[in-house]
């Protein structure tokens, strides 16, 4: 009763509340801003029509976004007259408060965060660590919104019965690979002896015009000059993966008339979901053989196969398809034998399902499949099962008669008589499609240990909490600020780490856009998977790098090392870097590259195929990095058609676009970043002049071998400009150094980034304190990336619901 | 390398089907006419409008570039301008509400809404063995969403669409789809069980979000239950033969002619009486005669003569396969009637003009469904009318009882 009568007093108060607001911060709206947005204009904000109840989501929205305007002096705009300073210091503390309350009123009622889904990753990655399990299921699942930067944040995430749909499935897939009971498969390397193959022979003997002569026989090995998969293709080989799981190739390999290094490259494929993975990479220097070896995770449907990269052509400039290869003399690969083993498992029926099923025997088959011999009755064996799978995959100790409940659903699947492992799989089914183990959910207020065991594991590893953790939260330590600290350095020196460096900067820095559009082949030949993997490569490697010495947001700017193989050093001109090896390289001083803007990965993504635009990588760094996104064109009005008949650069396009005042407002600070990355090509090369295919002079520089036949060099580039405060750049370096003045607010950015993919939640109007003394805490060291990490996890935002 | 292989392309062995129509089955008894079927595609980058519209609009209209591609099928559509959903923006995002109608795409607060294909399927049901089918040139972006906004993967591999609509499994197969069927009822069943302890100590927010889960919890179980149904009924057999897939993803016009050739099959079989297609993805150079740049780059042609003639030469390739797909549609008949004419057919696109990302003056064409055509429709340019209002009327085509359709005003007549 008593809450009925709070909640009824709440109902009532509101709109008294809201009028004292609406009474302090109506003097500064009539005198400054209703000129511009009431009914009449066409501004996007109509002031006549925002409520004053703060406990609407739209209208809080709105009121905070203007009090951020107002507060920031971006409103009113600079040529109006200024407000009077008490009418704005009245309304914006006013204001202040009343955001400020309501934000607080908001998460004491239901929590910071909403409730929160697994994302496909991360159910990916649970089954995987739960199950001892490899293969896909994330591409099963619905793709995730991308309303919002991460997909963790709760309140964009979606749910529809093709998501129950799927995880039913997706479930049945990953209790399909865990329960293995087929035969196993032959324990016994298998060889493909490449020159005395028969499927080779034809392509060997086949003449060039129909097909054949690519690959040529020597006398102990078969040698490769192109990347078409089909002449090696295991599958053609009567290789088949039959079961899922970890193999192991080991190759021979060596460098075939070859003058400089060139890389020999592993592929897995699949046909049905056109997957081409390169599985491994390996330099070869001329001379002596190589012994390389991989292990991979392979399913049913997937074949391998071998290709070469780096190779220079014949003496002539012409490649092995125009020659033959009998008589071809240009560079190519060997390879003598290759050996594929697995599935490397130790026992049969494999480690993941005895440990699944618990304390069973297994009986061979005639078909030399293997029978579960139970030494309990099933309905046993089945409680047994969930008290052991139940307490890590619902992340918390089961309750009184809880195994019994999830049991009960195997009672009808047994009196059918469909035996003790149907039975489970119903059981785990209903598990895995479960609430508990979908979603994350708590109380409002302070996260008991469990809950903080799982927005930590879900934060640094994306998946499921450890023994270790589980066994912290039962004790009731997790919540200890030096326990919690220790956990964290802990989890981040863990492999599982890397996963949450892959999905964090695939969302923030958007590489998960990485093959959306393809580079022009004839402008960008040099552009391959050996380059892709590298670009990736690198950024991660430097995050990683950041992390594990905590070193300060700062590098992003500016740094003065990064991660390089030798093909990504060739990329980028800098010399002395050997083999395919990711190492930490200090940068020449003389080098354009150091931070993330000038890494191929960041440039690639923020380019289309043929070309680059100063504006999408200028909005790049407004939004991904400083945090402050140029709003869309406005509706209807913005929409401005570039012209290049005449003009000749996108310079002069944008120059003429910057004169209308609509676009000048955002264009000013979008264009000069764009302006100073000008100096680098779509694939991240440096350039100093563009790439054309019609007119231009003949490049000097050498492609495979070869002198450059497919481009030619156009005008010069220009990456000079002025910064939105008056500040001129010669280029990239230039503009490096007037970026380091911004490394608060590149702090603030990448600090709300941390908070809002951790905890599923935005930073909201009432955080913004406490935000704000975290960053001024970790500023004092420098904003260190790894402090900042601690910082998150001991922040109330992050052990509140 | 551009070699095209006609016997890859066309799967269908002879021009048809020959087969007992479901929906005579189902239908006949009842005594009512073939039902009206919608089929929805998306050009997502938009067609080039020079070469889209006539000059001149009414009945008379001298054939534009596009349309005297189509020119045999004049008396069987309409092409209309001036028509688009109020407030959309940014960029490309307004893919993701073309079918749905919702404003602001892409906004700080966005949040999708049903789309205009799943409102029809919705109203039908299984009365079909797919309530609806949504299709995709090139990934599992789709423009079908649900009533909570939540995007519907679109399938893009034809031969696994083929084998789910008309291969008939082995009867052990069927028995072991129907007892996943059957299991997952179950499941769906007990995690109701969960709802009232769990929903106990939620919070109100969280409330409402786990109630979404139960809802979908049910919808699923629904949908499993009325799936089983169909499980033992035969698939229909077609003379076809199973398509093989494309597997570059350049090769846009191969890709959408699979597409488009299982179109007439879904709707002859009666297979499902909704379909949406998205043309998408273009990654890389499409393998076009005369196409140098990738899809997306030519869209943002700045007025270039060079781009702007490679650009018409995928949209003519584009248009082309839209040619044939009315062909075949009108080869087969059903009760008398073509199913051009049993089939409302929209082609169009997000984007009036993607060289500016203007998400106004939707290029759109209707073909047929029984409607009158043969003329171009001009709306007001600079004042759109509510592309909603189309779907309206579509809506109402096929039988449904409805005057509204999120931002629509009105009912478009012609």
């Amino acid at each position: 009763m008593k809450r009925l009568i709070t909640i009824a007093l709440l109902l009532i108060g509101l709109p008294a509340h809201g009028q004292v607001f609406k009474d302090a911060v109506r003097p500064l709206i009539e005198a400054s801003c209703i000129d511009c947005h009431d009914v009449d204009t066409d501004t996007p904000l109509n002031l006549e029509k925002v409520g004053h109840d703060l406990s609407d989501p739209n209208t809080f929205r709105q009121w905070v976004k203007i009090f951020d305007q107002v507060d920031s002096g971006e409103m009113p705009p600079k040529k109006k007259k200024r407000p009077d300073p008490t009418l704005k210091n009245k309304a914006l503390t006013t204001l202040h408060q009343h955001l400020r309350d309501a934000s607080l009123a908001k998460q004491k009622k239901d929590g910071r965060a909403p409730v929160r889904r697994l994302t496909r990753t991360e159910y990916e990655y649970t089954l995987h660590d739960l199950l001892g399990i490899g293969g896909e299921l994330a591409s099963k699942l619905p793709p995730e919104s991308t309303t919002s930067r991460f997909d963790t944040i709760a309140s964009n995430q979606g749910i529809s019965p093709v998501h129950i749909r799927s995880y039913l499935a997706a479930a049945d897939e990953a209790i399909d690979e865990a329960i293995e009971l087929r035969p196993r498969p032959d324990p016994k390397p298998r060889l493909i002896d490449y020159p005395n193959h028969s499927y080779l022979q034809m392509w060997f003997k086949r003449e060039l015009r129909r097909g054949g002569n690519t690959v040529k026989r020597i006398k102990d090995a078969l040698v490769i000059f192109d990347d078409r998969p089909h002449t090696t293709q295991s599958n053609n080989m009567s290789i088949r993966f039959k079961v899922p799981g970890q193999y192991r190739i080991k190759a021979e390999a060596y460098a075939f008339q070859a003058r400089t290094p060139v890389t020999f490259c592993i592929y897995r494929g699949n046909d049905l979901g056109g997957v081409r993975e390169l599985i491994g990479s390996w330099q070869l220097n001329p001379g002596k053989p190589r012994q390389v070896e991989v292990e991979h995770y392979f399913a049913p449907g997937d074949y391998f196969y071998l290709a070469p990269a780096d190779l220079d052509c014949d003496p002539n400039g012409r490649n092995v398809l125009a020659v033959g290869a009998r008589d071809y003399r240009g560079e190519g690969v060997a390879v003598r034998r290759l050996s594929l083993e697995g599935p490397i498992e130790k026992k049969w029926p494999p480690e993941r399902t005895r440990k699944l099923l618990g304390d069973v025997d297994f009986q061979a088959e005639r078909s030399g499949g293997n029978k579960i011999v139970l030494r309990e009755s099933p309905m046993a064996q089945i409680e047994d099962v969930v008290s052991r799978i139940g307490p890590r995959a619902l992340r918390r100790p089961l309750r009184d008669g809880e195994p019994e409940t999830w049991a009960a659903l195997a009672k009808p699947v047994l009196q059918e008589g469909r035996g003790f492992e149907q039975a489970l799989r119903v059981v785990l089914g209903a598990m895995f499609s479960s609430p508990e183990f979908l979603y994350h959910e708590s109380a409002p207020g302070k996260l008991d240990d469990y809950a903080l065991a799982t927005r930590l594991s879900y934060f640094l590893w994306k998946s499921l909490p450890d023994d270790q953790l589980l066994f912290l939260a039962a004790g009731g330590r997790l919540n200890n600020a030096a326990v919690l600290a220790s956990e964290v350095d802990r989890m981040l020196v863990d492999k599982k780490a890397q996963r949450f460096v892959e999905d964090f900067l695939d969302q923030w820095l958007e590489l998960k856009e990485i093959d959306a559009t393809t580079p022009d082949e004839k402008l960008y030949p040099e552009y391959d998977d050996v380059l892709r993997q590298a670009m990736l490569e690198e950024t991660r490697r430097f995050f990683s790098e950041m992390i594990r010495s905590d070193l300060g947001v700062g590098e992003f700017i500016d740094s003065d090392f990064t991660f390089l193989n030798r093909r990504l050093a060739e990329h980028y001109g800098i010399p002395g870097v050997e083999g395919l090896d990711f190492r930490k390289v200090t940068l020449p001083v003389e080098s354009p590259r150091g931070g993330l803007l000038t890494q191929a990965s960041i440039l690639k993504v923020t380019s289309n195929g043929t070309n680059t635009s100063p504006v999408p990588r200028g909005s790049f760094v407004l939004a991904n990095l400083l945090g402050t996104p140029p709003s869309p064109p406005p509706p209807g009005v913005g929409a401005v058609e570039p012209d290049t008949r005449g003009a000749t650069t996108i310079r002069e396009e944008l120059a003429a676009h910057r004169e209308m005042e609509s676009c000048n407002r955002c264009h000013r600070e979008i264009d000069p970043p764009g302006f100073a990355l000008e100096s680098f090509d779509p694939i991240g090369g440096f350039r100093s002049r563009y790439r054309s295919t019609g007119q231009g002079d003949r490049p000097l520089t050498k492609l495979f071998g070869r002198p450059v036949r497919e481009y030619r060099l156009g005008l010069p580039v220009d990456a000079s400009g002025e910064t939105s405060e008056g500040e001129p750049f010669a280029g990239i370096r230039d503009f490096k150094r007037l970026m380091k003045p911004k490394e608060d607010q590149l702090a603030r950015h990448v600090l709300n980034q941390l908070i809002a993919y951790s905890t599923g939640a935005e930073v909201e109007f009432s955080d913004r304190k406490e935000r704000d003394q975290i960053l001024e805490q970790v500023g004092r060291d420098g904003y260190g990336i790894r402090g900042m990490i601690h910082a998150v996890v001991r922040s109330k935002m992050f052990r509140n619901k | 390398m551009k070699t095209r292989n006609l016997n890859r392309r066309t799967f269908l062995r002879t021009s048809g089907v020959s087969l007992a129509i479901p929906w005579l089955e189902v239908f006949a008894k009842t005594a009512e006419s073939p039902p009206k079927r919608a089929l929805f595609i998306c050009n997502t980058l938009g067609f080039y409008s020079p070469a889209f519209y006539p000059m001149k609009p009414g009945s008379t209209y001298e054939d534009s570039d596009y349309l005297a591609l189509l020119k045999e099928h004049r008396d069987e559509l309409t092409i209309f301008s001036g028509l688009s959903h109020p407030d959309q923006g940014g960029e490309h995002q307004c893919e993701m509400t073309w079918l749905s109608a919702a404003r602001n795409p892409g906004r700080d607060g966005f949040q999708n809404s049903i789309s205009v294909d799943q409102y029809a399927a919705g109203k039908m049901g299984y009365a079909t063995r797919f309530p609806s089918l949504s299709l995709s040139s090139d990934g599992p972006m789709s423009q079908s969403y649900t009533e909570s906004g939540v995007m519907i993967p679109a399938m893009d591999r034809p031969s696994k669409i083929f084998t789910n609509l008309f291969l008939q499994g082995k009867p052990r197969e069927v028995a072991r789809e129907r007892q996943k069927l059957q299991d997952g009822r179950s499941i769906l069943d007990s995690l109701e069980d969960q709802r009232r302890r769990l929903l106990r100590k939620t919070p109100p927010a969280d409330r409402n979000r786990l109630e979404a889960y139960f809802q979908a919890v049910r919808d699923a179980e629904r949908e499993l239950s009325q799936a089983g149904a169909w499980i033992d009924r035969p698939k229909p057999t077609v003379e076809a033969m199973i398509p093989k897939d494309v597997p570059n993803k350049a090769d846009l016009v191969g890709r959408i002619e699979l597409l488009f050739q299982l179109v007439p099959l879904i709707i002859q079989t009666d297979s499902s009486r909704v379909i949406s297609i998205v043309i998408q993805n273009n990654h890389g150079v499409p393998l076009v005669n005369g196409v140098a740049s990738e899809h997306h780059n030519l869209s943002h042609h700045g007025r270039d003569p060079q781009k702007i003639e490679q650009l018409q030469k995928i949209e003519r390739a584009i248009v082309g396969c839209f040619n044939q797909l009315m062909h075949r549609m009108k080869e087969h008949q059903e009760e008398g009637a073509t199913l051009l004419d049993q089939t409302l057919t929209l082609l169009g696109s997000n984007l009036g003009n993607a060289a500016a990302h203007d998400p106004r003056n939707n290029p759109i064409i209707l073909a047929g469904g029984g409607l009158k055509h043969g003329g171009y429709v001009a709306h007001n340019r600079n004042d759109n009318i509510p592309l909603g209002n189309l779907f309206v009327r579509m809506l109402q085509e096929m039988g449904m009882e409805t005057d509204a359709f999120n931002t629509s005003s009105g009912v478009l007549r012609w």
